[in-house]
């Protein structure tokens, strides 16, 4: 496990899975995160560079609300991090001013550069 | 007066009812009480008479009659009742005539006068009269075309030379021996309840409301016997004089982090607990004061995370052990050796486990001091002896002890014996939880709680599965009532779920603000007498306790810990023991009151329990700084010499 396991002394964390047959995780920590069935579009830009646009993602915890402007326009998002890890992985977006972009309202955004992409499997049940 | 009149015809009855209120409503014309009794005092006088006719107060029933002026029963049938208890068999066949029309199923009026000859034929037999039996059996059994076989069995009685053999034979115990008031009790039910009451009806009704308020009564966990239970005021357990687990006794703070897990072994004599660290104590519970004291200290290594899940088998004697990070084994200790084998056969067994893992081709690391043998610190290791990807955070035993389940939500979900080793894989399941469960035909399946906030059972055996629920959130724990028909989930942001497995339907939703919003690991665990209590880990820093199926839903908290409580663990032997594992590296033991304080008292009095469990002075510190344990004015009952106050 990674030497960055930052532990905060309070219990053991419950870490959901969604599960997919290519599944994303925390690059530090390899801790679930999302699939590309939730991916929306990989045409975003972070602080590290390329970022994706999901539709859900788990495990992860929230900042409190700021008001940012990005090139398409004045948005309040907060940023997320790694549950387990605490790493910085992007953000949230809450509120978007231009009616154009409330689309990406309640969508989160992942850096890259801070994912893995894996090989899952598929649900044997649903199937 | 003339209301008694009335009230029997508005009151819309049926024809049979009318006819006795009629009676009784004539007999309230003559009597003393004004206003005239309503149909439930009515009613309520019936019984009541019915009560002292029973315990043979007859005087009683004469006085009570004629002052309520109610007709404790049809008059037919107090007449017919009187006829068979004095054995006068053709009066009371002269009643039937007139109780006919009376009776609820027109069928039942042969069955009737078939029973009435069987009793006046065996008392016959029993009085030596083998003519007069003879009769009977001829003139009145026969004709009546009914039970033939009884009929013949009847006939063979007559053989018996003498009341005792005809006792034996036929298993009738006689006359003397109540059988008429027997077949009272019997012919009651041909007839409708305002006819011929039901026997010993309001003492069945005054049980029904005693069983009612002790399926309320929030801390009710002893076996008091309905007919013990007193009726003069509603039964209701205090919180500090019932069975329940109301107080801390013991604050053991020997781990030096986070208390993870605690389980008690299904003989409820040894309790583990699992740390943060890695370490894993095993605590003697002594069975006179309920005191846990450390007899075990395993380690599991501190870069796994720490225990995350803790599996007694269900013989006690073997204690099972995942990790939180990432471990591809699960560990198993000896904690009780169990019965000694002859030497040979012993090494003969292990040779041959030997052989089967290497048959199954598995990597399994057999320790020499093998698990069968026991005693032994070391750990027997399981694992599919696959990659370091693989993740077995969850287990179960099966009921032989010797099988188990382990799995986790990389997607990993084998079946293992400890003879063997890995035995199959169960393939693309993410596995949250674990339990096993046994069907009434002794098929044990494993059921699973999954990634997608299912709850499966897999039968290893036939490889069969099938979802047995779906719930609508995150499951973050899963644990089974004792008798594996209530499953209770953690969900995230939903609190506690409790699921009846038969029916596959939510039975309860038990709120829970610290339960489930902060996506902690929270364990909970049914317990008490009957299984009927809920207990929960809590982020609140306090356990919740539920009474399942009370009408109250809202929980009792223990509180103590300064940290979030992990895990509770409920021993399944001692009933009012209740114990907490938390984020403030202590583990806290629950009792009735009476025995907490007797055990703090006792802590006190030997100066710290530096002797018994190796815990420093802090322990006792500990304790005296609780608020709830210790009161130097509390009387301890064990320990006074001169209660009482001498006159």
């Amino acid at each position: 496990s990674s030497e960055f396991n930052a532990s905060y002394s309070m219990g053991r964390l419950h870490i959901e899975h969604m599960g997919g047959e290519r599944v994303f995780s925390c690059a530090n920590c390899d801790c679930p995160l999302t699939n590309r069935q939730q991916l929306i579009s990989t045409r975003f830009t972070g602080a590290t560079g390329r970022a994706f646009l999901f539709n859900r993602v788990v495990n992860l915890d929230t900042s409190e609300l700021q008001d940012r402007v990005m090139l398409t326009g004045r948005h309040m998002v907060r940023d997320v991090s790694c549950r387990k890890c605490k790493t910085k992985l992007g953000w949230v977006y809450e509120f978007a001013t231009e009616e154009s972009q409330q689309y990406k309202e309640g969508k989160i955004i992942l850096e890259r550069a801070l994912i893995n992409e894996s090989e899952g499997f598929p649900d044997p049940v649903k199937d | 007066m003339e209301n008694g009149c009335l009230n029997g015809v508005t009151n819309g009855n049926s024809g049979n009812h009318a006819a006795s209120t009629a009676e009784a409503a004539a007999a309230a014309a003559a009597s003393a009480v004004s206003p005239p009794l309503n149909e439930r005092s009515l009613e309520t006088v019936r019984l009541i008479g019915q009560f002292l006719r029973e315990l043979g107060l007859s005087h009683s029933v004469d006085a009570l009659v004629q002052e309520s002026g109610c007709a404790l029963e049809n008059s037919a049938a107090a007449s017919f009742r009187r006829h068979v208890a004095n054995g006068d068999w053709d009066a009371a066949e002269e009643c039937m005539q007139s109780l006919q029309s009376l009776v609820t199923e027109a069928s039942s009026a042969t069955e009737i006068a078939f029973r009435l000859c069987e009793q006046r034929y065996m008392e016959l037999l029993e009085a030596g009269d083998y003519m007069g039996a003879l009769n009977v059996l001829r003139n009145r059994l026969t004709p009546l075309k009914f039970n033939t076989g009884r009929v013949h069995e009847l006939s063979t009685y007559i053989m018996c030379s003498d009341a005792e053999e005809l006792h034996r034979i036929s298993g009738w115990p006689g006359s003397l021996a109540g059988t008429r008031e027997a077949l009272l009790d019997q012919l009651q039910q041909f007839f409708p309840p305002a006819v011929m009451l039901p026997p010993r009806r309001l003492l069945s009704l005054l049980d029904e409301a005693v069983q009612y308020q002790l399926a309320k009564c929030r801390y009710h966990n002893t076996d008091l016997p309905v007919a013990e239970v007193s009726l003069l005021a509603d039964h209701a357990c205090s919180r500090d004089s019932a069975e329940f687990p109301a107080r801390c006794g013991q604050v053991a703070d020997q781990h030096q982090d986070e208390v993870r897990c605690c389980q008690f072994s299904p003989d409820g004599r040894h309790l583990a607990t699992g740390c943060k660290d890695g370490a894993v104590f095993i605590w003697r519970v002594d069975d006179l004061t309920l005191r846990l004291s450390v007899a075990r200290r395993y380690h599991i290594g501190e870069e796994r995370g720490g225990v995350a899940c803790l599996a007694w088998s269900p013989d006690s004697r073997l204690l099972l052990c995942c990790a939180a990070e990432d471990s591809s084994d699960v560990l198993v200790w000896c904690v009780s050796p169990p019965p000694l084998l002859p030497p040979a056969s012993a090494a003969a067994h292990h040779h041959s486990l030997l052989a089967e893992s290497h048959l199954n081709g598995a990597s399994v690391v057999v320790n020499s001091a093998s698990v069968l043998s026991g005693g032994s610190s070391e750990p027997q290791r399981f694992s599919r002896g696959g990659t370091p990807e693989e993740s077995l955070t969850t287990a179960a035993w099966f009921p032989d002890s010797v099988h188990f389940v382990a799995g986790g939500i990389r997607g990993q979900f084998y079946l293992f014996s400890l003879e063997a080793g890995y035995r199959k894989s169960w393939d693309f399941i993410r596995v949250v939880a674990l339990a096993t469960r046994t069907d009434r035909d002794g098929n044990t399946a494993a059921l699973a709680a999954d990634s997608f906030g299912r709850v499966r059972q897999y039968r290893f055996d036939t490889m069969q599965d099938e979802t047995l629920l779906q719930e609508d959130g995150s499951i973050i724990a899963m644990c089974l009532s004792r008798d594996q028909q209530v499953a209770a989930l953690n969900v995230v942001n939903s609190g506690l779920r409790l699921w009846d497995l038969q029916h596959r339907v939510c039975l309860q939703r038990l709120a829970g603000p610290g339960i489930s919003q902060g996506g902690y690991c929270l364990h909970a665990c049914f317990g008490g007498l009957t299984g009927n209590f809920l207990a929960s880990g809590s982020q609140d820093n306090c356990a919740h306790v539920w009474r399942i199926g009370g009408a109250d839903s809202q929980p009792d908290r223990l509180s103590g810990h300064s940290g979030i409580v992990n895990s509770v663990a409920w021993n399944p032997q001692h009933h009012g023991m209740l114990v907490t594992a938390s984020d403030d590296c202590t583990i806290r033991v629950w009792l009735p009151t009476a025995r907490a304080l007797s055990a703090a008292a006792t802590d006190h009095g030997s100066g710290g329990t530096a002797a018994t469990d190796g815990s420093s002075g802090q322990a006792s510190a500990n304790l005296a700084s609780s608020p709830a344990t210790h009161s130097p004015s509390d009387s301890n009952p064990d320990e006074d010499d001169d209660d009482g106050i001498l006159e």
